[in-house]
């Protein structure tokens, strides 16, 4: 075979690979409802990637098949890693996902990458509370996170407990604290507190010997075996899962004076997806009829009327806060930073 | 003078046949091409995302900032020597852990040696993150298992304090669970050497009067360091990179190591600072390169010295008398720590609907719950068989080219620049940590030309960063047991025509099946029980066992103890498989 032959197959398995492996023409988008519904009953099954665990994802299947006949296929992501694995596949063209659940600190960057499809969600579900919707156009707040105090009741009574974050730097803790290493729940009250008080704090927290702990599911395992008696910082819906499988658990939950919370689940479609109608009509069903699953998983709104998070909050007086969507991107990494950084770890750039 | 400068104007110059020599060495080179395609791809990857801004995927351009500001970072040096000093340490306690083992169950009359044997292995078949925090729950100072019952026992004796003894969120708590992990791969490593042992050394110690002790000290181990000191460097290497134990209990404590500044400086804060875990990476690797440097020096002697065991003698089993016991007992103390007490710990998780401290109140919540969940989870049909799959290909594809390599290197087969440049290459990995192997590939595969080969989102990803990583201990393996079967039987099948490929296939291997076999296992215990690999390199269509027990360990501890219970139970019969294996290669070797 010649040098020409032989670059002749070349191409053709280049461009055999390349038409094989291309992303398929994109799929129509409906501009109202009635539109979304038709098409996506055309469509494959959802795939769909929250951090959801337990009886949130059966139920929430089970009452989207029943209300439109689709289904869906969840993928479980934590973290930054699964995210960042989403998008360095989706900006090389192979789209696995659907509609994901971006972390706040990732939502700039999925934006600037140009992954998303934009969706004019109030117009396609006025029901939709404003506040809910990002101001660009591609995320849809449904899941709320909520960050909690946590206390063993075999070690601390009710009275002794801490009410609100001031008490965690309280002295008398010293040594009795944990804290999960990744500060989420510090990042709405750095903004709330400023970069002053907040430097003030985290030195106070720090001096008081806290246990840091790598992983939420650490953080509480070590607190009901009583290795420290109280939880500063945790995301609600991580101790709602182990309480939920055990209620009789020697944690208990502190819903705290000032009470931060932000959009957990800020669910955006994935452009190139091949179910982009079901992404827009399941995303639109956990903001509406569907969101009262959330209170399965610990991440119901803690401002709509009826929800556990809101009876939560009532009965602690508590005042909720939330910087709104501009405390996501770059605004949290920036509080990350300056929190870790008090607390002595290594940090990026 | 005069016929010298005849001749050479007689005799034309001898061309370069190029041609010729590529035919001749054809297996040398498509294999050479093979190893520098898994190594460079992951290196050459790593090296290129040092010196860019922005994604890997698509640059903004090149950049040294990336060094600069590692190498200005205050804590840099610092962490670097902590680390350092932590993996010496631990390794310096796994030498004599394991050293003293294979002593034992090789070469004295300790009783029950073969069981000894199988259980000094058995560490193996726990992940390292479900041993980490076993450990944690069982030492932490306030709450620990062990320190609640440690305290009870030392208060007779005045210890009124309500913490410890022992804290394991400390930097002797990272060199305890590093030593302790570091020692099977040690005792795999040595525990041959001390079995082939040339005992008229010895036994002319003896002769000259000395004592067993001295004969020990000054004759057995100097005699084996090179392959001791061998298999320590490769075990500091190893802890050098170890992650799992730093953030489990280093973390708790305050203490950062290597790995977990690398993981907090750049994949913590998002979004994930893809230039700077590159520097890190290469940093990492330069230091690694020089340690390799090292342990090849180490090698070298140690194979000469391997290479005098092929006589067909067999060692002397000396007598340790009433310290026999002892001895049996010292083992039973390893196998509870590296095993019985964080897999008890794990087990006991596994029972609960929440982990509690052990308590008689706690025993009354004990249930199979959470195994029950475990087998009737919908994923897991497929995930299994994701890492059944993932296990034989792994396993299967990184033995086969580990004996290839090894062949070639050994036997010195073609070209010696390209041999010894093979030889180079495949202990390359071993100075790349996982993660940045999986990095690196997954960012190689997604992009042109390699995302047309379509194997991103495939099993066939995770077995291709899984090989790489193990390549280097399976070559190490098989290198060491190709030296001790003699060149002239090949040469007898080449004399009766058989061509060089038939020679292998059909003598050198059936004589190496107890050390293929061996490795075989050793990489399918090791892939099952991988995460950094799979865990970067998993996606829909190919999550593994191990990335399943990761996500339920992410979302409720109980479910994922479970979950380590089956996974350890499964691993265990392949352990003890290895011992029969390695057994057998010692007594064909013998």
């Amino acid at each position: 075979m010649s040098v020409h032959s032989w670059g002749r197959v070349a191409a053709s398995l280049c461009l055999g690979s390349a038409l094989l492996f291309a992303p398929g023409a994109r799929a129509e988008v409906g501009s109202t409802l009635e539109k979304v519904i038709e098409l996506a009953k055309k469509e494959p099954p959802l795939q769909i990637a929250t951090q959801w665990a337990g009886p949130i994802i059966s139920e929430t299947k089970k009452a989207f098949q029943e209300k439109y006949g689709i289904a869906v296929e969840h993928q479980f992501v934590s973290g930054l890693d699964d995210r960042e694995r989403i998008l360095n596949e989706a900006l090389t063209g192979r789209v696995t996902v659907d509609l994901v659940a971006v972390s706040g600190d990732l939502r700039d960057k999925f934006v600037s990458a140009g992954v998303l499809q934009k969706v004019d969600w109030l117009k396609l579900f006025p029901a939709i509370s404003p506040t809910m919707v990002n101001p660009n156009g591609y995320y849809l707040g449904t899941g709320i996170n909520q960050f909690v105090i946590a206390y063993n009741n075999k070690l601390v009574s009710a009275a002794d407990a801490p009410k609100n974050w001031s008490d965690c730097i309280d002295p008398k803790w010293k040594g009795k604290v944990g804290v999960y290493s990744r500060p989420l729940a510090f990042v709405q009250l750095y903004i709330k507190w400023g970069p002053e008080r907040s430097t003030e704090y985290h030195t106070a927290l720090k001096n008081n010997q806290p246990v840091w702990v790598s992983s939420p599911n650490n953080v509480a395992s070590l607190l009901a075996s009583g290795e420290y008696s109280i939880v500063c910082g945790i995301g609600y819906q991580h101790l709602k899962t182990i309480l939920y499988n055990d209620p009789s658990s020697p944690i208990s939950i502190v819903v705290p004076k000032e009470y931060p919370y932000q959009v957990g689940e800020a669910l955006a479609v994935m452009k190139g997806g091949k179910a982009p109608n079901s992404a827009i009509l399941f995303a639109g069903f956990m903001a509406t009829d569907g969101a009262k699953y959330y209170d399965l998983f610990g991440q119901s709104n803690p401002l709509k009327e009826g929800t556990e998070a809101q009876a939560m909050v009532s009965k602690a007086g508590a005042e909720p806060f939330w910087a709104g969507w501009e405390s996501d991107g770059k605004a949290q990494s920036v509080a990350t930073r300056a929190v870790v950084t008090v607390w002595g770890f290594p940090t990026g750039r | 003078m005069v016929s010298i400068e005849a001749n050479q104007t007689v005799l034309p110059a001898k061309k370069f046949d190029l041609v010729g020599w590529v035919s001749r060495n054809m297996l040398l080179i498509v294999v050479t091409a093979i190893i520098a395609f898994m190594v460079v791809v992951p290196v050459g990857r790593l090296i290129i995302s040092s010196l860019q801004e922005g994604h890997p995927a698509f640059p903004d351009g090149w950049t040294l900032q990336n060094y600069s500001y590692a190498l200005s970072q205050p804590n840099f040096i610092e962490t670097l020597g902590r680390t350092f000093w932590i993996a010496a340490a631990g390794t310096a306690l796994s030498l004599i852990w394991a050293v003293g083992m294979a002593f034992l169950v090789e070469r004295t009359d300790m009783p029950l040696r073969n069981l000894a044997w199988a259980i000094i292995i058995i560490p193996m078949a726990m992940p390292g993150i479900l041993f980490a925090m076993g450990w944690a729950l069982l030492l932490s100072p306030n709450s620990g298992a062990l320190n609640v019952v440690l305290r009870a026992v030392l208060s007779p004796l005045g210890y009124t304090s309500n913490v410890g003894p022992i804290n394991i969120f400390s930097i002797s708590g990272l060199i305890f669970l590093d030593s302790i992990r570091g020692v099977t791969t040690i005792f795999l490593m040595v525990v041959g050497s001390f079995r082939m042992m040339d005992p008229t050394l010895e036994e002319a110690a003896m002769v000259s009067k000395a004592s067993r002790l001295q004969t020990f000290m000054k004759v057995t181990l100097p005699a084996l360091m090179p392959a001791i000191l061998a298999a320590g460097m490769y075990s500091f290497i190893l802890s050098m990179e170890s992650f799992e134990a730093a953030l489990a209990v280093g973390l708790p404590g305050g203490v950062f190591v290597l790995s977990t500044m690398i993981y907090f400086t750049t994949r913590v804060q998002a979004p994930i600072d893809y230039g700077l875990a590159a520097v890190y990476g290469v940093l990492f690797m330069l230091l690694m390169i020089g340690l390799l440097y090292v342990y090849r020096r180490m090698i070298r002697h140690s194979e000469r010295y391997t290479t005098v065991t092929g006589k067909g003698f067999r060692p002397r089993v000396i007598s340790i008398g009433r310290w026999r016991y002892a001895a049996l007992g010292a083992v039973g103390f390893y196998f509870l720590i590296s095993t019985a007490l964080p897999f008890a710990i794990l087990l006991w998780t596994s029972l609960l609907p929440s982990y509690r401290a052990p308590s008689l109140e706690a025993l009354g919540l004990v249930s199979f719950q959470n195994f029950v969940k475990v087998f009737s989870s919908p994923e897991l049909t497929e995930t299994v068989w994701n890492t059944l799959v993932l296990m034989l290909l792994t396993a299967t594809a990184t033995m086969a080219l580990a004996f290839v390599v090894s062949w070639l290197i050994v036997r010195k087969h073609g070209s010696a620049v390209v041999t010894g440049a093979l030889d180079f290459m495949v202990f390359m990995p071993l100075a790349v940590p996982g993660i940045v192997v999986a990095t690196a590939l997954m960012v190689a595969f997604l992009t042109p030309p390699l995302s047309f080969s379509g194997i991103y989102g495939t099993i066939w990803i995770v077995a291709l960063g899984l090989a790489i990583s193990y390549l280097p201990f399976c070559t190490r393996l098989m290198n060491g047991a190709i030296v001790q079967i003699h060149k002239e039987l090949e040469q007898a099948a080449y004399v009766s025509g058989a061509t060089v490929f038939q020679a292998m296939i059909r003598i050198t291997l059936p004589l190496l099946f107890p050390a293929f076999a061996a490795g075989w296992i050793w990489v399918a215990v090791h892939t099952l029980r991988a995460f950094a690999i799979p865990l970067m390199l998993s996606s829909r269509d190919n999550k593994v066992f191990a990335v399943f027990l990761w996500e339920n360990w992410e979302q409720y501890a109980p479910n994922a103890a479970a979950m380590g219970v089956v996974l350890i139970i499964f691993l265990i019969p392949l352990t003890l498989l290895l011992r029969r294996f390695i057994s057998q290669l010692s007594r064909q070797q013998g």
